[in-house]
């Protein structure tokens, strides 16, 4: 079931039509048409078929990469095993998940040897793939247990290794996971025995794990996805002895898609919002039909405990900042009583940011979630156990993903998982806090309702925005933004851990983080700005802000503490550029919108590049207080 | 359907050469793009197409279309 990908549909014979017709001339539609044909669950072979066509396509530029809004990205892969005989099915996939990715094959070389030769380099990628096996990894013992686990060789090996790339000018390491491996021996008892092999696999990956965190890695977990699948399924067997395959060959397209969630997330393109239906989803039943005590849910009943099993991952995945919302085909109050008042609910009303339960179609409710939540279609999941609903909702709405589901609610919790839809490349305590947020957002809007007129609304709100320049407080929040934020986002510059700690020292740089809170609560950091200074300009290398505070004035707060801190310098004219996305059209007039004047295109074509004389700055009044520090 | 005709499908795929035209005289030499990579995958395709799963030598073995073709109806008799 994972290892097919069981949450895509499968294709049909129209899509199995266009594959086989694309390997002897163009798919029409070009990009966009390859993402759609890449959503559903091809086996290993049609998948390789198609991202050899893609491959080709972008090196002769029949092709173009960032076609339907893919990001290009190269990747460095220093493989201790085979590895090309998966480069076409990997690319593949990570196009389904919007990213043009172009492979550089080190193989059959441990990462410390790769770093022995001094020629080796690492700068040109934007990822640095270290796909190496328990062995690559030095003294993994295989004659018995060896006395400890080794816990310090193994941390000092991987730290020496992320450190060397990161010399090398490595940009985003990927560290994986290591799994065991069956032909080697185990026996029980040596989950007692100090070094034994089990033990020693496990503190290596204790090692990744930490290396990671240290120094801003993200890990694939390979160990995992051998776990989801079974070990005997992951294993390769045959294709280890004769061609050094490092797992099955079916176990390809979910590797391919782990990688690319991961690949997708560092470029901010995770989901954030997860749609749930009612009936017979979260609970076995119509409760307009049923009534409270005729719906099947909690201990007692099998179906009622699976459906708690589903409530349960979906307030799971609330605790790490994914939004939850409902679309249903009810009446309001008579679906929210059960939130309300069963007393098996897991979800509350309180997990809910917003909701949409009325008769209209499941499209319509999803688009007007997107509206009141301020976030794209393509952040959103939709879960309905109807695959009428589900195919509703697919044609009409193609960015949303729609997980295909088993019949009974059992192995529902599995496929969310296997799609991974919601991979983060960090945790702070913003993302815990985002579905408080969204829930007060919709509390606020009540509040501009009744207040009439935006500015005294904006009072009412006693806001407070904190603006302080860099520091390692709050580097990680600023290194998510950064690479998440794609709609309020000017210039779309990502950066690294690493480049932003650069920054936090470097005295040409004039940087803003930015925090708001309210009187229902903190939103955290929202804003990050980056300005360098030459000579008497500071220019605007990047300005984002999460699109949920959006009209509530705070680019105007920034603008402010910007020209503040010009003066200071003795800079006497901002300017900023607005680099077009598919994505960031609503910053299309930012800077016009704040006083600056067009003077012509960004430097390299791409975009328009504004100014502001600062002696034409005129200071707002504005409906919040503003405090500044740190400068 | 003769197996030779399912085996030519699968050399096309995996040689990523629609034109492609194999006969059972066919061997490894003739054909360039018939590398140590394309051998693996030919040889898990073949076993998904046939089901059934070759052994370790004849892995390493099978240097012609013949002896494919030989080894797939021993397993089919």
């Amino acid at each position: 079931m994972l290892t097919e990908l069981a949450w895509l549909p499968k294709p049909g014979d129209v899509e199995t039509a266009a594959l086989r017709k694309a390997v002897s001339g163009p798919l029409a539609g070009g990009g966009s048409a390859w993402r759609r044909l890449l959503t559903f669950g091809w086996p290993e072979s049609d998948l390789g078929k198609a991202g050899r066509i893609l491959r080709r396509g972008w090196a002769s530029g029949s092709l173009i990469p960032t076609e339907g809004g893919a990001v290009a990205l190269r990747m460095l892969v220093i493989a201790t095993q085979t590895f090309s005989h998966m480069v076409d099915a990997v690319v593949a996939s990570a196009f389904r998940h919007g990213v043009a990715l172009e492979i550089e094959l080190a193989e059959y070389v441990s990462p410390g040897a790769w770093l022995a030769n001094p020629a080796n380099r690492a700068d040109g990628f934007d990822i640095v793939l270290v796909a190496a096996d328990a062995a690559a990894w030095r003294f993994v013992p295989h004659d018995g247990p060896v006395g400890d686990d080794g816990n310090d060789r193994q941390a000092s090996a991987v730290d020496h290794v992320v450190g060397g790339l990161v010399d090398r000018g490595a940009r985003t390491v990927i560290l994986q996971t290591v799994c065991d491996d069956l032909s080697e021996l185990a026996i029980h008892l040596d989950a007692t025995l100090p070094g034994s092999r089990q033990r020693y696999l496990a503190a290596l990956n204790e090692a990744i794990g930490h290396a990671a965190a240290a120094g801003g890695a993200l890990v694939l977990d390979w160990a995992r996805m051998a776990d989801m699948v079974g070990l005997e399924t992951w294993w390769p067997g045959r294709f280890w002895f004769s061609a050094k395959f490092p797992f099955a060959q079916k176990c390809i397209p979910l590797y391919g898609d782990c990688l690319g969630r991961i690949l997708a997330a560092k470029i901010g393109k995770s989901r954030r919002v997860l749609v749930l239906d009612l009936d017979n989803t979260l609970w076995s039943g119509v409760i307009g039909d049923d009534g409270m005590d005729g719906i099947v849910l909690g201990q007692g009943a099998a179906a009622g405990e699976a459906h708690l099993a589903v409530q349960r991952i979906a307030k799971a995945y609330s605790d790490r900042g994914v939004v939850l919302t409902v679309a249903s085909k009810n009446t309001h109050d008579i679906a929210m009583e059960v939130f309300r008042n069963h007393p098996d609910m897991i979800l509350r009303e309180s997990d809910l940011s917003a909701t949409q339960i009325n008769w209209n179609d499941k499209a319509s409710n999803i688009r007007a979630l997107s509206q009141t939540l301020n976030l794209g279609l393509e952040s959103f999941v939709f879960l309905d156990d109807n695959p009428v609903e589900r195919k509703q909702v697919r044609d009409a709405l193609p960015e949303v993903a729609v997980p295909e589901l088993s019949a009974d609610p059992s192995m529902w919790p599995v496929i969310l998982q296997g799609a991974g839809y919601f991979e983060q490349v960090s945790f702070t305590d913003e993302d815990r806090q985002r579905g408080a947020y969204y829930r007060s957002m919709a509390d606020r809007n009540k509040v501009a309702a009744e207040a009439g007129d935006t500015d005294s609304f904006l009072r009412s709100l006693d806001a407070v925005v904190d603006i302080r320049p860099f520091d390692p407080v709050g580097r990680k929040r600023i290194a998510q933004l950064i690479s998440k934020s794609n709609q309020f986002n000017l210039t779309t510059r990502r950066y690294s851990e690493a480049e932003i700690e650069q920054l936090e020292s470097d005295s040409s740089v004039v940087s803003l983080q930015i925090r708001l809170s309210d009187m229902f609560g903190d939103a955290g950091m929202i804003s990050v700005v980056i300005g360098r200074q030459q000579d008497s300009s500071l220019i605007i290398d990047t300005w984002l802000m999460s699109c949920r505070v959006l009209g509530r004035r705070v680019q105007e707060a920034a603008l402010m503490a910007l020209v503040d801190r010009c003066v200071s310098l003795g800079v006497t004219r901002l300017v900023g550029d607005y680099l077009p996305t598919p994505r960031n059209g609503i910053v299309a007039d930012h800077y016009a919108n704040l006083g600056f004047r067009h003077i012509g295109d960004a430097v390299d074509g791409a975009g328009s590049r504004w100014e502001l004389q600062l002696k034409d700055y005129i200071r707002p009044d504005l409906p919040m207080k503003t405090e500044i520090s740190g400068y | 359907m003769d197996p030779l005709v399912t085996l030519n499908q699968i050399f096309q795929d995996e040689l990523d050469n629609p034109s492609l035209q194999i006969t059972p005289e066919t061997s490894r030499d003739d054909l360039e793009s018939w590398d140590s990579l394309a051998h693996v995958r030919l040889i898990a395709s073949i076993e998904e197409q046939f089901g059934f799963e070759f052994t370790l030598d004849q892995i390493e073995g099978v240097d012609s279309v013949q002896k494919i073709l030989d080894i797939i109806s021993s397993q089919v008799s």
